[in-house]
């Protein structure tokens, strides 16, 4: 279909008349920025080293064989670390991590796993939202930017995972470092706060330093369950893409081809 | 009909008069901030602070950088104020310093909604200070403690065997941590003040 329609004279000088367009857009272009070249430069540079990038892709890998069933202790440190308390309202508070218990109808065997934002390469909640407030960090980090969120929940609909809540009543007392509040929505962060805390910026420093876990694999590893792996999804010799080689490791709902960052050993 | 006069010259003699008083106080009253002078000067802060931080506010959240002076969470430390009983006030209180010239202009923010009003409790231990900030503070106490420490000096034995006797609160040390850093805020900012206004004005 495409050949077809560029073989055709009238479509070829179209074609011809839009590069002239472009052209003219660009000389304009050029023209206006002329003034401001410098300084545009000059931030360019800046930029470069500033900020996340997509050198590293940060996830989790939860080893469900070391996970214990009716603990959770992932999800009281998720919640001190966020200042989430309960509301008095159980059905509608805010829930970032859940510990879900799997049980084989036929074999009986039981698991028990915490369910939490997967972290998504392709995310369907970044998919459905209209304004743009569900983002995908450049280093993978799914999140909510809560300042144009308009809490409108169609993430929420779209998250296959259900990891995602909305806040319904007004809080109170809440953390320096975990602003949050009524009429929005929020999921695991993965702990941005203390990714971006421990020198991930200037991004080439961050391979030599050992970046801050996670609040959920610390509780879990001071709970000597070690169920819970950080790390850089991207680093093929660390030690979370080396724990997912050797365990075969399992996506969440593979079939809807999402590339989780969050990966289940033993599913 | 005829009451209708003398009516509106007590209400113009009134206006007047309220006038006068508006203009001797002119203008609303706001707290001051801790230290000697704000993360820009304080003209341009009048005039841009809500350009900065909402600057900032997409910085850290998209793009991940948090070692910026036009932190929110900065704000709140240096201008809260606190209460008779050494406890924070709410910033956006009645007459506290987000809302000093905010109720005076009628602007309304929500930002305190979702955001602490308050620095977090001293015993936190996790204050979120750049690891660069957190290196340098370190250093600054160990240089302190080495001065403190240098022999015969009587007036510095004479302070350690105090503080050996009452050791320092840790208010104390909070604010002592928090001047300096404040200083290495102040310093980092006007190392680069040019450029960094150049991002922030774009
Ligand atoms: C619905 C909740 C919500 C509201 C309302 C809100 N914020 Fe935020 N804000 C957040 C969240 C969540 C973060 C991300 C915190 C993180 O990643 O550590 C954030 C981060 C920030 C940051 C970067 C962190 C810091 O302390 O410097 C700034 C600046 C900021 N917001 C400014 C504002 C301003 C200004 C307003 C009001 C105009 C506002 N925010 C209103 C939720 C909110
Ligand atoms: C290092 C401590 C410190 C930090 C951090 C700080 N301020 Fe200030 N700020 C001050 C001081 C001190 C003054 C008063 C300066 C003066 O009197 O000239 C001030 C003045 C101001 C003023 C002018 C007030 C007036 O009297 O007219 C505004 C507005 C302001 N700050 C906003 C902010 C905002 C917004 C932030 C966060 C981005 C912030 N400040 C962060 C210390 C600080
Ligand atoms: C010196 C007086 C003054 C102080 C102190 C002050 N503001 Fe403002 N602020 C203003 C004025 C005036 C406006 C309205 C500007 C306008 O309407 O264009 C404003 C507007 C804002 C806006 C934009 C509101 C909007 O609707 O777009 C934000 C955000 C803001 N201020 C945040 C803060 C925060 C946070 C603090 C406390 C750290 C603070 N301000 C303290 C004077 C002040």
């Amino acid at each position: 279909m495409k050949s077809t329609a560029s073989n055709s004279p009238s479509n070829a000088s179209a074609a011809a008349r839009r590069r002239f367009l472009q052209g003219l857009g660009t000389i304009g272009a050029a023209l206006v920025a002329g003034s401001a070249v410098l300084p545009a430069n000059a931030q360019a540079t800046v930029k470069e080293i500033k900020g996340v990038t997509g050198k590293h892709r940060w996830g989790l890998l939860i080893d469900t064989t070391k996970c214990a069933t009716g603990c959770d202790a992932c999800v009281r440190g998720c919640n001190a670390e966020h200042g989430i308390n309960s509301t008095g309202n159980p059905d509608t508070d805010a829930q970032w991590i859940r510990k879900i218990e799997l049980k084989d109808n036929l074999t009986g065997q039981l698991s028990s796993l915490p369910m939490m934002c997967q972290h998504c390469e392709s995310a369907p909640c970044v998919d459905v939202c209209p304004t743009g407030a569900s983002f995908k960090r450049a280093d993978g980090v799914v999140l909510v930017n809560k300042h144009t969120c308009i809490g409108c929940r169609y993430c929420m609909m779209a998250c296959p995972y259900k990891a995602r809540s909305f806040i319904h009543e007004p809080i109170t007392d809440q953390l320096t470092r975990a602003p949050r509040g009524k009429g929005t929505v929020e999921s695991c962060t993965l702990c941005v706060h203390r990714i971006d805390a421990s020198g991930s910026q200037p991004a080439e420093k961050s391979a030599e330093k050992t970046v801050q876990q996670p609040a959920c694999a610390v509780s879990c590893k001071e709970d000597a369950h070690n169920a819970i792996t950080f790390g850089d999804l991207n680093d093929p010799d660390s030690e979370i893409v080396q724990a997912i080689e050797r365990s075969q490791a399992q996506q969440v709902r593979a079939d809807l081809n999402l590339n989780t960052g969050v990966r289940y050993t033993r599913l | 009909m005829r009451f209708r006069l003398p009516h509106v010259m007590l209400l113009l003699i009134g206006l007047l008069l309220m006038n006068t008083v508006a203009a001797d106080n002119s203008g609303p009253i706001i707290p001051k901030g801790k230290g000697e002078q704000c993360v820009a000067d304080t003209d341009f802060m009048r005039r841009n602070h809500m350009d900065l931080i909402v600057h900032q506010r997409d910085e850290t959240v998209i793009r991940g950088i948090r070692d910026e002076p036009f932190s929110l969470a900065e704000c709140v430390d240096c201008h809260v104020q606190t209460d008779a009983n050494a406890k924070p006030i709410r910033i956006d209180a009645e007459g506290q310093f987000c809302s000093s010239c905010h109720t005076y202009v009628a602007a309304k923010i929500d930002c305190f909604g979702c955001h602490a009003a308050v620095p977090d409790p001293i015993d936190d231990k996790k204050l979120g200070f750049a690891p660069a900030a957190n290196e340098a503070i370190e250093a600054y106490l160990a240089r302190n403690l080495a001065e403190n420490n240098s022999v015969g000096d009587r007036s510095s034995v004479e302070s350690n065997r105090l503080a050996a006797k009452n050791p320092p609160d840790l208010a104390q040390t909070h604010d002592a941590l928090r001047t300096f850093r404040q200083k290495h805020v102040q310093a980092a900012h006007s190392a680069r003040t040019p450029l960094h206004r150049e991002s922030v004005l774009r």
